[in-house]
């Protein structure tokens, strides 16, 4: 069969040349043996020699035909296995050829990426060393030098400014440089990055960027994320940086920014958005602290009036959650509402016949801190003659206030509430043995080895091991230290500890008497 | 007796043939031609240059080994040998072959009756 040119082509690319050649003379060489033999036979028998010899080739047929016949044979399965190995190294060339394209296209992106964070480093140093440096300095523009970094990195033209750190005279910022920047940010998160930038200004130039841009962010989510780096950079501004998300069209990012709004104002903005105006117009142009010790004064009085229900979802509303966001910020809210006579309200709550009024203003209580000996006395060493008589939450609100006090005369009484805690309560051991590490006093330890040295259920060793000794001593927990271990512990270890503890007596706790 | 005419070898008995000349040891293929037109009086024709393919064929299906040694008249020949896989396909054939012959034996031994002698 004629091949075609290509297949041809084809034929001899993957066929080995030297194989080929080698086979085909071994086969050549046998059947010239053949026609040899056959001619002289027929020579010998009387034939002259070119007659013989064209006999010989006759009997024998197409020479050329059998030899390409014997070929195909013989490397049929080589060529077979040869064309599927060249197939799959072709196949392993360009795969090879695609992991190598991959692996540079992504070196380079990492190249990129590595640049990009070294340029924003660069920019980072440089704004605050000129923050450090020249302070308030300016440039003719009147506007801050370091504000103009941060226009340039989002103006195109800011490759021909040189390296980082060269600095040159530019326009006062550009608000939208800095709004384009933010509609392109990919993924959004980066969009952080930028508002982590813009809070490294000044507080007055960032608030006039976002003033001028923030409500055309395309994207609300980004509009949402970006006020938070501002409101923890500049706290004094936080109030003015978050009205512009109480300000938006979008329902999302004003209950956002109201509900962080709240925590400042004391005012539940999430239950009456249509009080924000009115209370914005009153607070808008004063600074975060002067707005928190005014709202302070207001939320007092409104403690100390309201009742029942409304009472109670009041003090409920403004917890830990209000106090940590804040305390965040460096701003001392608990402080705040001491000056604003929480106290004396709170004196009088904390003894209300309702229960979760008192459950949540001992909860107010621990987050206020810094109430006086005489209330704490008054109201709290009653409640722990009995603390299993209490409500979880209240019994945890008071060990929190009397352990912020860190004072001898509190860790007495929380080593009372230790004492008189039932080992059928192990949430109160967990909860006392957790304020008396708070307090730091280890006086308290030889009150805790002796209630382990008198209870080892699980629980006494758990809840006063884990929440309280381990804490105090700094000895890992493993639940195999059970009373006779601490108790080795203590003869060993004792003269290791401050003055005032070496030496002391193991108490006898008798759980089955009151304590 | 006239000497028959040569015949033409018959489709698929060539292997046969080929198994059954290499069962009495190794031979180059001038001489496997050899051995079966002088066996058959002649009457066999084996074409000579068809012998080869069918050599390779039954090599690569492993029924015959070959290897170059040195001929009677003292050059190089490729000789092949019977290995047991060709042995035990020289007795499957074989096996057929009187099957066939003895079918074909009684069909001419029978002829239906009225038929000419």
């Amino acid at each position: 069969m004629r091949l075609t040119a290509p297949a041809a082509w084809l034929r001899w690319t993957l066929e080995p040349a030297a194989e080929l050649a080698a086979v085909e003379e071994d086969i050549r060489r046998e059947l010239e043996f053949h026609l040899r033999s056959s001619e002289e036979l027929l020579i010998a028998g009387g034939m002259p020699a070119a007659e013989a010899s064209a006999e010989a080739r006759r009997r024998f047929g197409d020479f050329d035909s059998v030899l390409a016949d014997c070929r195909r044979i013989r490397l049929q399965r080589r060529i077979m296995i040869q064309r599927v190995n060249t197939f799959l190294l072709g196949l392993l060339v360009v795969a090879v050829a695609f992991f190598l394209m991959e692996a540079w296209s992504s070196r380079a992106e990492h190249r990129q990426a590595v640049a990009d964070l070294e340029s924003r480093l660069d920019r980072i140093g440089t704004l605050l060393s000129e923050k450090q440096d020249a302070g308030d300095r300016r440039d003719d523009t009147g506007a801050p030098v370091a504000s103009r970094r941060l226009a340039e990195t989002g103006d195109d033209s800011r490759g021909a400014d040189g390296p980082a750190g060269q600095q040159r005279a530019l326009p006062a910022p550009d608000p939208e440089a800095v709004l384009r920047r933010f509609n392109a940010a990919w993924p959004l998160s980066s969009a952080l990055e930028i508002a982590k930038e813009l809070a490294s200004l000044s507080g007055a130039d960032a608030l006039r960027i976002m003033q001028a841009i923030h409500a055309r962010i395309e994207n609300a989510e980004v509009r949402e994320m970006v006020l938070e780096p501002l409101v923890r950079a500049h706290p004094e501004l936080a109030l003015r940086f978050l009205h512009l998300g109480a300000s938006d069209a979008s329902e999302a990012v004003r209950a956002a920014a109201l509900a962080r709004i709240s925590d400042f104002a004391l005012f539940d903005f999430a239950k009456d958005p249509a009080a924000y105006p009115a209370w914005w117009a009153r607070h808008g142009g004063l600074s975060t602290s002067e707005v928190m010790s005014s709202c302070a004064a207001e939320f007092a009085t409104r403690v100390g009036t309201l009742q029942g229900p409304a009472l109670v979802e009041l003090l409920a509303r403004f917890q830990w959650r209000t106090f940590g966001s804040t305390r965040q910020l460096g701003l001392d809210l608990g402080g705040m509402l001491r000056g604003a006579g929480i106290g004396n309200v709170l004196d009088r709550l904390v003894q209300s016949p309702d229960g979760d009024v008192r459950k949540h203003a001992w909860g107010l209580v621990a987050q206020v801190g810094g109430l006086d000996e005489a209330f704490l006395r008054r109201n709290a060493a009653p409640l722990l003659r009995a603390p299993d008589e209490l409500p979880h939450e209240v019994a945890t609100a008071v060990y929190t206030a009397l352990a912020a006090q860190r004072s001898p005369w509190a860790c007495d009484l929380l080593q009372d509430a230790m004492l008189a805690t039932a080992p059928t309560h192990p949430a109160s051991y967990f909860a006392v043995a957790t304020a008396l590490a708070k307090a730091g006093d280890p006086r308290a330890i030889p009150r805790m080895i002796g209630m382990i040295a008198a209870d080892d259920s699980p629980e006494t060793i758990y809840g006063i091991g884990w929440f309280g000794l381990t804490k105090l001593t700094g000895v890992p927990y493993d639940e195999s230290h059970d009373g006779k271990w601490w108790l080795d512990w203590w003869e060993k270890n004792q003269d290791r500890l401050p003055a005032e503890v070496r030496g002391q007596p193991i108490p006898k706790v008798d759980l089955r008497k009151p304590r | 007796m006239a000497k028959p005419s040569r015949a033409a070898l018959l489709q698929g008995t060539l292997d046969l043939l080929v198994l059954r000349t290499l069962s009495g040891g190794p031979l180059h293929g001038y001489a496997i031609a050899r051995h079966i037109l002088a066996s058959s009086d002649d009457v066999l024709l084996v074409e000579e240059g068809s012998l080869y393919p069918a050599l390779y064929r039954m090599e690569g299906r492993g029924w015959i080994r070959s290897e170059w040694g040195t001929s009677e008249n003292g050059r190089r020949a490729k000789y092949y040998r019977l290995t047991p896989k060709g042995r035990a396909r020289l007795r499957a054939e074989l096996g057929a072959w009187q099957l066939v012959q003895k079918a074909i034996q009684q069909v001419l031994d029978h002829p239906p009756e009225g038929a000419p002698a």
